[in-house]
């Protein structure tokens, strides 16, 4: 009874977050994320009237979860992407460091593929669908946690909007990692309390969304300083210098 | 097991930056462009001439004090004035800290509009700012466990590093505020012609 007091909640939330984005326009600005919602609303609402059908629901279930994990890679980029739109350099520093992180991800996994020896536990990903599920949500939150650390160290100011975005997807992500090896570790046995940890996170993340997105919300941008921005290099070499040879000293003094 | 720790140390650690986001959001100015210029500029004014002078820290970790109170004082005069001198080297470095903090803010702020910007170099930057903030740090701990006269080596260490540091950054203060100042206030062709 209760999840489907949340299915339906969540429906009428997706709904109403999509008309909102209509009046105020904001669908224009987040075109990959409101794809996704109504991808997400398409198929819940599918699911809704074939639940009683085992088989055509699984299929309707199998077949959206790959779209939904691909499009939510696409808002992970669009978080990126408006989180650091005003800010060339923190951007450029998290798309190559977010090529990085993805080329040693896959790489490993690739390697750990190669000599069957998964740290992900990907080798039964034929009969675990869950479980490939999972790892691609562990990517997703890696970047996440990527773009986090971006913002915190660069001091960026998120608008209300990216914000929302970011804390939604971000619990959800979370809760949709840790759930599924909950169930995995300790079997059927709390496996109701752990689907239904999923759907009221998920509520969760629509109320953020909802109000996150309710109105457009405009972020104050720092003003930049010309000279500085073409003496970069210059100016990164010599503070570096700088701090080198003070940092020696302070070693010095403190190994002697 | 190792799926449960991965899955868990991935998935907290998420929540955990996001708490991290929306605290700094929380303590974040709310004020547009013009704020943020005014904290630019007390930052680089802070900057450079914030830094103690190299005769004040001479003086603080000089031995003729300690000698001359040693010799003409009552034991609990003594204690009363290591104890002090201990407090005051702590709060100098301290000062330091704070001011390669402030630098670090200021070089983080500019950076990031820098569409040239280097991975490399950033992350060179930023271990040695953190490297510098560890030194100050492990400074402070030799200063509090021993005090400033604890080993005469080591003393006269900590007073050439601390003129050094101040004589370096300094330097490294009056080129960045030599930049900034006239980056935020005039024509940067202008500037470029002069540099």
């Amino acid at each position: 009874m209760l999840s489907k007091t949340i299915w339906l909640v969540g429906l009428l939330l997706e709904a109403a977050i999509l008309m909102q984005s209509l009046r105020s326009g904001l669908f224009r600005r987040f075109p990959v994320f409101y794809t996704y919602l109504f991808c997400v609303l398409v198929s819940s609402a599918g699911m809704w009237f074939v639940q009683k059908e085992p088989w055509p629901y699984f299929l309707f279930y199998w077949i959206s979860q790959p779209v939904m994990i691909f499009l939510g890679y696409g808002v992970v980029l669009e978080i990126m992407h408006h989180a650091l739109i005003h800010y060339p350099g923190a951007e450029r520093f998290a798309r190559v460091s977010g090529f990085l992180v993805f080329a040693i991800l896959f790489s490993a996994l690739a390697a750990s593929w190669l000599l069957a020896r998964n740290p992900f536990a990907l080798d039964p990903w034929y009969n675990h669908l869950e479980v490939l599920e999972r790892d691609f949500r562990m990517v997703q939150a890696i970047f996440l946690v990527l773009i986090a650390i971006v913002v915190i160290y660069y001091r960026i100011e998120l608008g209300k909007n990216v914000q929302g975005l970011l804390f939604g997807l971000g619990i959800y992500v979370s809760v949709s990692i840790m759930s599924p090896e909950l169930r995995l570790y300790f079997d059927t046995k709390f496996e109701t309390a752990y689907r239904e940890l999923q759907s009221v996170t998920y509520l969760a993340t629509l109320c953020i969304w909802a109000v996150a997105l309710w109105s457009t919300a405009e972020v104050p941008v720092p003003p930049r300083s010309a000279a500085i921005e073409a003496d970069y290099e210059r100016m990164a070499e010599r503070i570096r210098d700088r701090l080198r040879s003070a940092r020696s000293y302070l070693r010095k003094a403190v190994s002697e | 097991m190792i799926g449960l720790i991965l899955s868990f140390g991935i998935g907290l650690g998420l929540l955990i930056f996001l708490l991290l986001v929306w605290r700094r959001s929380q303590s974040v100015s709310p004020e547009g462009s013009g704020q943020k210029l005014i904290d630019a500029r007390h930052a680089l004014q802070r900057l450079q001439t914030g830094l103690l002078p190299a005769e004040f820290v001479g003086r603080l970790f000089n031995h003729e004090d300690w000698d001359y109170v040693k010799s003409s004082a009552p034991t609990d005069v003594q204690k009363q004035f290591l104890r002090e001198r201990k407090r005051i080297s702590i709060s100098w470095v301290r000062r330091v800290r704070t001011e390669v903090l402030e630098l670090r803010r200021f070089h983080l702020g500019q950076s990031r509009f820098q569409e040239g910007l280097s991975l490399r170099t950033e992350i060179r930057v930023g271990l040695s700012f953190t490297s510098l903030l560890l030194s100050c740090r492990m400074l402070e701990l030799f200063l509090w466990l021993r005090g400033p006269y604890a080993v005469s080596r080591a003393l006269r260490s900590t007073t050439r590093a601390a003129e050094q540091v101040c004589a370096i950054s300094g330097r490294s203060l009056a080129f960045l505020a030599a930049r900034g100042f006239d980056a935020l206030g005039k024509d940067s062709q202008r500037l470029r012609v002069t540099s």
